[in-house]
């Protein structure tokens, strides 16, 4: 099978679908100073970032499902849509700091946070090792609400790689993905409402030697959703059978009908006694 | 005891129509079941997406504690830990509250019970450790309980990434998002916060197994294709914890004790209440708004609720038709917006079919 | 042509299963039709009570005896979970007045054959420990027992279509033609033929009466019923109050002290065990018309009464409330009987008694079908009672 890659595949957007979505500034505008780069590439409704910009550099527009586009000239690079970004979605890249190294700004919402000076280890879009970095600022002013702002220090080369830091404080690793043989539990053994403990292969039974064609007439025959929680869990699981089973569409599938009361209420409460206390 | 306005569930479509109905004159009683309310709210750490209208940029419960304030501020009657246990001819809404069942004869009804998650089948489904997402959002963010210390998640919509990238924050570690379809359902760039943590998505696969002995120790994966898992392609994971997000149904069990006509809407959860263009049902003067009417998210629950809360005032004559028609204008550009793009698309077209089944009910 | 049955029998609730069961085990070749589910209206929204204690002396409580003693050997006839149990029942006396009715009433159906003894105060404590310390006294049926009511309709329908009996569900009646020597049934999915027709349909029995021209006088008399939670054993059997026996027969002068509420739905109460730990909690009376919404004063009434009769109530939870519809007829006794429209037989208006009452239905209509004779005279149930 062909790898398809791209956002919905991969979890994090390819160039082209920056480039396209988004675009890319200019190797003229990189040499002037730091820009912000907008990685939102999805039609969203979603325009925070417009209002962010202290000069207006950024640019949705109607309708508000348009991806942003920064515009290069304008932007000063000032970092203020970083944090602004409900999607942590915009960077900014700074190609000047130095001869050999460039900074990359990043949302970082991950506790501890670094410290300035700090060497630690910079990552991809998608979360591999691309290099070390040197943490050179951390911001986290009240008006980011809780989103700081991390600028890191990195070879040149690898700055347009680079989106994020490792983690400070990672948790234990486990033992990870291994390959395995299915135990063979047979479906029919799996339980499907948990209240009165009625196997997937009760409600086949029900429907398949008893004629049971809908949730109620399934709960009538095997007392699937007879229990404390009336059928609120395994109504859907239910229904999904009977339309594997009788091959019907899940819309011609009527729920069971909802009786009061809707939450459990014990005889006191409903007789309207007060209990003495 | 009775009340011109009944709103069941105080969570943003709830307390968003409440404040608007209070606004706009009527005599509004506000029921939750909760402790406090704001409903999925507090659940919500993240930024909300949208426009300035929609509170964009703002995190979750920031927007629920600015509701509270205001329906304090505006004097709504609120009654907590008050659960409805029923809706009866006559428009009577029993609640059970402090012990005792008392009921409420309402002129009309808003019913906002948002929505539930749905369960998913698979050999160890019912042990100790698997647990929906949203039931886990509520313990990490709300009790500050970690669920677990190495978690599975199963689905990657919204509901499944937003809430592996919390139990990150958290100090958990996500051992991978598992996805049934062959693409990743979340918007992109909630995806990408994950990847770039590290978190593997194993798309076109589904959840097989969950084995241990009194809870989950392991979890087994596999490739699925065409609804079946392919054999051979089993993997195992040591985990604690498997979070199920695979998607939410209306909660609208009052709505069908109303007589409410219901409908089978997939793009929108599957069964729910058919509503209006002015979020009133078959039943006069019994309204829904918010996942109940549709899952959706919580800034087109707001305006839902907003909606719902002006038709009401209106036909209970606090509003000229004038003002009121204004007002719903208003809202409905600001739902349309919400609803545009790929993904809000599918859902904007469905409800276009339920109000076009609701227009003629 | 299609084939012809032999018997058609209309409704499949516990009386028309029956009647479908006893007639294919005659050998007929039946068809059983219904527009919805076995079981799918008041057998499925009852209690499974299989009672004598709650007949009147005389016809009504031997007729309840001889259908109440075939119960012990049909879960095995069957072949079905019926959930049978036979552990005999209690009447709570809440006054002395009470006591005293209970007491003639005892007397009076002993003389029927009916196992009876009336218990005093501190026997009735012992039986039930979780009792209301202030009950009068009580009155045991040795007898009575209960089911699992659509446990029962599903067991009946599946052994008759075992014997042959055609299964036609989902499928509603719009008309009935008579033709010389059968009826045509135009049914949602086409034609039906058959020599006679059961109209077994409880409440609507009159709807497809009607349809040939006979005006069936059952009306519909609502009840509800509260579940609990599986819980522990409050009660050991079918206890309920003596006021039962007054609000079902809306005879007497007595007055029970009971508050308006309870007054007001007709509320007496009824607690029946289930085999799976619940509880159910009745009863009510109402003329609503088709009417099977629950109703929360109702709902109040009927655990306000509950709690009178045993406090540990209480704190248990009501899981699920739902009514159903009692065929009630004017005298309280069902129509077991052919009509003036030949081979047109109607085995219905059974009020609450119907899960109880199947078998022996059941067995007299497969007879009067058959031409073979009752096992008693059923002249007090037939339809020619009404056509004065």
């Amino acid at each position: 099978m062909e790898k398809k890659s791209g956002i919905i595949y991969d979890g994090y957007p390819s160039r082209e679908e920056i480039v396209t979505a988004n675009g890319w500034p200019s190797e003229e505008r990189f040499a002037k100073g730091p820009i912000a780069i907008a990685e939102c590439v999805q039609e969203i409704p979603c325009n925070p970032c417009e209002a962010a910009c202290p000069f207006h550099a950024i640019k949705i527009g109607t309708p508000i499902t348009n991806t942003p586009r920064i515009e290069e000239d304008t932007c000063t690079g000032c970092g203020s849509c970083i944090a602004a970004c409900s999607g942590l979605a915009i960077f900014v890249v700074d190609k000047t700091y130095s001869k050999t190294e460039a900074l990359i700004s990043f949302p970082f919402e991950y506790l501890p946070l670094p410290e300035k000076g700090d060497e630690v280890e910079a990552l991809s879009r998608g979360g591999e090792y691309v290099c070390q970095g040197t943490v050179v600022r951390v911001m986290n002013p009240k008006r980011n609400d809780h989103t700081p702002v991390v600028t890191l220090a990195v070879p040149k080369e690898h700055v347009d790689h680079v989106r994020t830091m490792k983690r400070l404080v990672l948790p234990k690793p486990g033992k990870g993905f291994e390959p395995v043989e299915p135990q063979g539990v047979l479906d029919d053994d799996v339980i499907v409402c948990r209240c009165e403990e009625i196997t997937a292969g009760e409600v086949r039974d029900a429907i398949r030697n008893k004629k049971a064609t809908t949730v109620t007439e399934v709960k009538r025959r095997c007392r699937a959703g007879m229990g404390l929680c009336q059928g609120r869990t395994c109504g859907k699981l239910v229904s999904r059978i009977l339309s594997e089973e009788l091959g019907s569409a899940p819309d011609t599938l009527v729920g069971s009908t909802d009786r009061p009361p809707v939450r459990p209420t014990t005889f006191g409460e409903l007789a309207g006694i007060k209990k003495e206390v | 005891m009775k009340r011109e306005v009944v709103i069941i569930g105080a969570g943003p479509a709830g307390l968003a129509a409440a404040i608007e109905a209070t606004k706009n004159g009527c005599e509004v009683l506000l029921i939750d079941e909760n402790r406090t309310a704001g409903g999925q709210f507090f659940k919500q750490l993240h930024k909300f997406f949208g426009s300035q209208a929609h509170s964009a940029g703002i995190r979750g419960f920031e927007i629920g504690k600015q509701l509270l304030k205001e329906t304090e501020e505006i004097g709504v009657e609120v009654w907590l830990e008050s659960s409805v246990i029923g809706i009866f001819a006559g428009k009577r809404v029993a609640v059970l509250r402090h012990g005792i069942t008392e009921t409420i004869e309402a002129q009309s009804i808003l019913i906002c019970t948002g929505g539930a998650e749905n369960p998913l089948r698979f050999p160890g489904w019912t042990l100790p450790g698997v647990m929906g997402a949203g039931a886990a959002q509520t313990m990490v963010n709300v009790n500050r309980v970690l669920p677990g210390k190495r978690i599975l998640m199963i689905g990657s919509g919204n509901v499944g990434v937003i809430v592996a990238y919390q139990l990150l924050q958290a100090g958990a570690d996500v051992v991978g998002i598992v996805e049934g379809m062959p693409r990743i359902g979340a918007y992109g760039v909630h995806a990408a916060k994950l990847k770039r943590a590290g978190v593997p998505f194993f798309i076109g696969h589904t959840i097989a197994e969950a084995r241990g002995k009194d809870h989950v120790e392991e979890a087994v994966i596999a490739h699925f294709e065409n609804g079946k898992i392919l054999k051979g392609t089993e993997q195992k994971i040591d985990v604690d914890t498997i979070c199920v997000a695979v998607g939410l149904r209306p909660l609208s069990e009052l709505a069908q004790m109303a007589g409410v006509k219901h409908d089978f809407i997939p793009e929108l959860g599957g069964f729910m209440p058919i509503h209006n263009e002015n979020m009133e049902t078959s039943v006069k003067d019994v309204y829904v708004a918010g996942d109940t009417a549709g899952v959706e998210e919580a800034s087109t629950a707001m305006d839902e609720g907003r909606l719902a809360a002006v038709s009401v005032s209106y036909s209970l004559g606090h509003l000229s038709s004038q003002a009121a028609e204004q007002k719903k204008e208003e809202i409905r550009d600001r739902l349309a917006s919400l609803r545009q793009g790929p993904f809000g698309e599918r859902r904007m077209n469905a409800k276009k079919r339920v109000v076009d089944m609701g227009v003629n009910l | 042509m299609s084939q012809i049955f032999d018997v058609a029998v209309i409704g499949a609730g516990s009386i028309g299963t029956s009647c479908a069961y006893y007639n294919a085990k005659k050998g007929a070749r039946v068809v059983l039709i219904d527009a919805g589910d076995i079981a799918d209206s008041t057998s499925s929204r009852s209690d499974g009570n299989i009672l004598v204690c709650d007949k009147q002396p005389g016809f009504d409580a031997i007729f309840a005896k001889a259908s109440q003693d075939m119960f012990p050997k049909l879960e095995n006839e069957l072949e079905y979970k019926i959930e049978w149990t036979q552990k005999g029942s209690l009447y709570l006396t809440e006054t002395e007045e009470e006591f005293e009715i209970a007491s003639k009433f005892c007397s009076d159906m002993k003389e029927c054959g009916i196992q009876m003894r009336m218990m005093d105060h501190q026997e009735v404590l012992d039986d039930e420990p979780y009792l209301a310390k202030d009950v009068y006294g009580g009155l045991e049926t040795i007898s009575d027992g209960s089911v699992y009511p659509i446990g029962l309709a599903y067991g009946f329908a599946l052994a008759a279509e075992r014997l042959g009996c055609v299964l036609s569900l989902h499928n509603p009646v719009t008309g009935i033609q008579k033709e010389e020597d059968y009826f045509m049934i135009q049914c949602k999915n086409g034609d039906i033929l058959a020599k006679n027709i059961v109209n077994a349909c409880g409440v609507r029995a009159p709807f497809i009466g009607k349809m040939v021209g006979l005006d069936i006088p059952i009306q519909a008399r609502q009840g509800q019923i509260l579940v609990s939670e599986q819980t522990f054993r409050v009660a050991r059997r079918k206890v309920h109050e003596f006021g039962y026996m007054l609000t079902k027969f809306q005879s007497g002068s007595y007055e029970r002290p009971v508050s308006e509420r309870v007054k007001r739905n007709e509320v007496a109460f009824v607690f029946e065990p289930t085999a799976s730990n619940n509880f159910l909690i009745g009863s009510s009376r109402s003329f609503v018309g088709e009417d099977i919404r629950s109703e929360i004063d109702v709902m109040q009434a009927l655990a306000e009464r509950a709690i009178r009769f045993f406090p540990v109530i209480a704190d248990i939870k009501v899981i699920r409330a739902y009514s159903g519809l009692r065929p009630f007829t004017p005298d309280h006794m069902p129509i077991v009987s052919d009509t003036p429209v030949k081979g047109f037989y109607i085995a219905a208006g059974h009020e609450g008694d119907g899960i109880g009452l199947s078998p022996i239905t059941g067995t007299c209509m497969a007879d009067m079908i058959a031409g073979d004779k009752t096992f008693m005279d059923l002249s007090l149930l037939s339809f020619q009672r009404f056509c004065s």
